[in-house]
């Protein structure tokens, strides 16, 4: 990673930020208490879900034998606060022309170091056609593998189709650019279900968010399908302006519905300013 | 084209295409989804090509207002045909259109380059040519290159005179409302008053020449004689060559003529001269009139066969026809021209007189009933005259004179005369009418004859001709050597011919000769001939705008109203929710 990379701008931000600990609990199936600390007061279950990987030692038989549910039991040092930090690597994320993909390299880093310094334990995850573990992701960011946003899939069905991968009661943060199909509210309500908090960043490219320019324009989806012609003039450019606050609506409501936090950063304000204001303000991180 | 530099404008053409495919161009736009632009429907929901390739109608119709414009910048106009003049040209096909002036050129070259310059103007029709001549005789042609073409080939000026009032007024008859070209040498006294009728113009190329001409040729069998004419206003010397075609002999003599003097210059004849030819200076602005053709006047004399059983009688009718000098008597009636009798003969299709001479009849003194209208009877006085005859003995056929109810001499056919005659109680036979009558029925015989009627005519004279007998061939060779060949089931034959010189016709058992001359002093007479135009067709306020219509107004309507459209088209919105492919 060179002196200058997204990841290392990142990191360099979320050194001198902290995430702050969501007070209340997620609505879920476990849990009601509300740790007073930041960073370590935590309500959480003391079962999960099997994942391969886990010690095999932890699983619970009795559950097992009740329910043919693995699961595993989660000792102290399981239910310390964890972060899973999901980053949607799907081809959307790297348009041309544009800095989303390095504005969400930065914000993965700087929301790694952020979680560390909530002194929690952090997990990153790509997401694609498939929810995969970042390799090294649970190591600074520095120590990641680099990634390439390509794939067309929807996203969404990859998250729906991963079933429940994250321990209960963590911290989920997903940055994405959420141009998806689909349904908001299932798809929050999923990542929601077991989660002490629900962090849904949305990056969009400026050419994302401000209505094309009038003209004659060969559109191509950066996930792939077949051009499309469209002439733009000024119907089209308020009909994308409504779609884009519709958008933003859904998954707004959705992520209410669940208590969860729904914000929006521009790539190019987000890399020109290196510091994630709104999250700021609306308190997902705090300075050291 | 009232602007034809408007068309420069159309250079602007390519540039208006490529500025639009250039500007109109898709651009390539990468996006992160579809998603936004198309409201939630599914990519796949659209398909894969859309629209992909269509024809650029809003281009085409940019290029159609384009050239709608410059076409009305260029105001394109054209002829309404229901707006043409219809011209009809009367031309002057007499023989004084052969004229030339000093640089070579005929009246009619120059009337031929009027048409031409009536014809360049676009609003002009020609609809019809008329030749006048002594008859007026319309040209065939369904088109005017037609017309024209033909008129080359007819308007050949040789007609004796041109009736062109007459011309004038058929064209009037038969195109009501077309506009009058009149062509010719002159203008007439008589058509002079006419000039402020707004339909007719005439053109008149002819130029007032001085020409000597032969205005009169005739030969007898002791001399030829023409008549030269000086139709200049200057004194005039020519030479007269005379010359025989048989023998080649050759007579010159040179006369000197004061203006329009008129000269008679005789050539006196021997027996041994052949056909004469007669011939002035060609100098001068007309060749026609230089020349003359006199031919040798010997006739056969007419073979009679005197079938008289009356001594005295026969004695009476034979002085007669021997008195006319062109008779001689035949022996039998199958060699003879003409039988005179006093039997019933019957003589087949020889021609016969019978004279009834039986006695005891009575003397009229007239009045006497006559056709004066037969040759027969041509010249003859019956002041004092006695004619006698047997009233029992009947005539038939149609009086030709007759006393009261009494016939003395009647015709039955073209063939049978019979006459009431009894010298003794008749004093006919010493008046003049006696020979008289033999004299003109000699030579009614004679003209019977086959071969042409007469032996000297003029240009423009019916040349009538006679067949032996009914269905005969008969050759006739024209004076530049060419031949017709005249079939048919008539006896007698009119041609109309123009050259001039000797005619030949030959038939089964006979030959004749003929010589047509160009005699007209009134064409020869170019004193009169002038150029002037006279009258001017009217033109009509509004009829040059009627004329050429102009497209202008039309074609920016079209364009205002394909612009109203095209805006209207390229402001029409996209439907929301639809994928809509606006490659237009």
């Amino acid at each position: 990673m060179s002196a200058s990379s997204p990841q290392f701008d990142g990191e360099k931000q979320g050194a001198q930020m902290r995430l702050v600990l969501p007070r209340r609990a997620m609505q879920g199936s476990t849990g009601n208490l509300s740790g007073t600390r930041s960073g370590v007061s935590l309500d959480f279950s003391d079962y999960r879900e099997y994942h391969p990987g886990d010690d095999l030692r932890n699983l619970d038989w009795n559950v097992f034998a009740r329910s043919d549910k693995l699961t595993v039991k989660l000792f102290h040092e399981e239910v310390a606060p964890r972060v899973d930090l999901v980053i949607d690597r799907s081809g959307s994320m790297d348009l041309a022309n544009s800095r989303k993909a390095d504005a969400a390299a930065w914000l993965a880093a700087m929301l790694w170091c952020a979680s560390r310094n909530a002194e929690c334990r952090v997990r990153t995850w790509m997401l694609g056609d498939r929810l995969d573990p970042l390799p090294g992701g649970s190591r600074p960011p520095a120590e990641w593998e680099p990634w390439t946003c390509e794939g067309g899939n929807d996203p969404g069905r990859a998250l729906m189709a991963a079933g429940h991968p994250w321990p209960r009661n963590g911290i989920r943060i997903l940055v994405s650019d959420f141009l998806w199909q689909t349904d908001a509210n299932q798809l929050v309500r999923r990542l929601a279900d077991g989660a002490a908090g629900l962090i849904l960043i949305r990056v969009l490219a400026r050419v994302d968010r401000d209505a094309p320019p009038r003209g004659r324009w060969r559109l191509s989806d950066r996930e792939g399908g077949e051009p499309v012609d469209l002439f733009v003039d000024a119907a089209v450019q308020e009909r994308y302006r409504r779609a884009l606050t519709s958008h933003t609506r859904v998954w707004k409501e959705a992520c209410q519905q669940v208590n969860a936090t729904f914000e929006t950063l521009i790539a190019e304000d987000l890399l020109d300013a290196q510091r994630a204001y709104a999250l700021e303000r609306n308190g997902t991180v705090e300075p050291v | 084209m009232t602007y034809p530099l408007m068309w420069l404008a159309a250079m602007a053409l390519p540039a208006l295409v490529g500025v639009y495919f250039l500007h109109h161009r898709f651009k390539r736009m990468e996006v992160s989804s579809l998603l936004l632009w198309f409201e939630g429907k599914t990519i796949s929901e659209s398909g894969s090509k859309l629209n992909r390739m269509q024809w650029p109608w809003i281009l085409l119709l940019e290029i159609l207002i384009f050239t709608l414009l410059v076409l009305a910048g260029v105001d394109l106009r054209w002829t309404d045909s229901a707006n043409k003049n219809r011209i009809v040209v009367v031309v002057d096909n007499s023989l004084s259109m052969q004229a030339v002036d000093s640089k070579g050129a005929s009246a009619r070259a120059r009337a031929e380059g009027e048409i031409e310059k009536v014809l360049r103007k676009q609003n002009n029709e020609l609809v019809a040519v008329l030749l006048a001549g002594e008859e007026t005789v319309p040209v065939v042609g369904d088109s005017a290159t037609d017309l024209l073409l033909n008129l080359d080939d007819a308007w050949r000026c040789d007609e004796a005179q041109a009736n062109l009032a007459g011309a004038v007024s058929t064209a009037i008859r038969t195109h009501p409302a077309a506009r009058i070209l009149v062509l010719s040498d002159h203008v007439p006294e008589a058509i002079k008053g006419r000039f402020d009728s707004e339909r007719l113009v005439w053109e008149a190329v002819g130029k007032s020449t001085a020409n000597l001409a032969i205005v009169r040729a005739a030969r007898s069998d002791k001399r030829c004689v023409i008549e030269v004419a000086n139709y200049s206003g200057e004194p005039a010397d020519t030479e007269v060559r005379w010359k025989d075609m048989s023998s080649g002999r050759a007579f010159r003599s040179s006369i000197g003529l004061a203006p329009s003097e008129v000269r008679t210059v005789q050539l006196p004849v021997q027996l041994d001269y052949g056909d004469i030819v007669a011939r002035i200076s060609d100098e001068d602005a007309v060749k026609w009139d230089n020349q003359a053709w006199l031919l040798d006047v010997k006739d056969p004399p007419l073979r009679v066969r005197l079938d008289l059983q009356d001594e005295e009688t026969r004695g009476l009718v034979g002085r007669a026809l021997l008195a006319t000098g062109k008779v001689v008597f035949q022996p039998a009636v199958t060699r003879s021209e003409l039988v005179i009798t006093d039997r019933d003969l019957d003589t087949g299709l020889v021609p016969r007189l019978r004279l009834h001479t039986q006695g005891g009849g009575d003397s009229f003194v007239g009045p006497y009933v006559t056709d004066r209208s037969s040759p027969l009877l041509e010249g003859l006085s019956f002041n004092g005259l006695v004619w006698g005859r047997n009233s029992d003995s009947p005539l038939p056929g149609v009086p030709l004179v007759s006393v009261g109810q009494i016939p003395l001499l009647t015709r039955s056919g073209p063939r049978r005369l019979d006459m009431g005659f009894d010298y003794q109680i008749s004093n006919i036979q010493a008046t003049p009418a006696w020979p008289g009558f033999f004299w003109n029925l000699v030579d009614e015989r004679l003209s019977q004859r086959p071969g042409f009627a007469r032996r000297q005519v003029r240009v423009g004279v019916p040349i009538r001709l006679r067949a032996a007998r009914a269905s005969e061939t008969i050759k006739v060779s024209l004076p530049d050597g060419s031949e017709r060949e005249l079939q048919g089931t008539r006896r007698e034959w009119l041609l109309l011919e123009r050259q001039t010189g000797i005619y030949k016709a030959t038939g089964v058992d006979w030959g004749s000769r003929m010589a047509q001359n160009a005699i007209a002093p009134a064409e020869s007479d170019l004193s009169i001939c002038t150029t002037r135009r006279a009258g001017k067709w009217q033109e009509e306020p509004d009829q040059q705008s009627r004329i050429r219509r102009s497209s202008a107004p039309w074609l920016l309507v079209a364009a205002l109203m394909l612009l109203a459209w095209h805006h209207r088209l390229v402001r029409t919105p996209v439907p929301t929710g639809t994928m809509e492919t606006r490659h237009v």
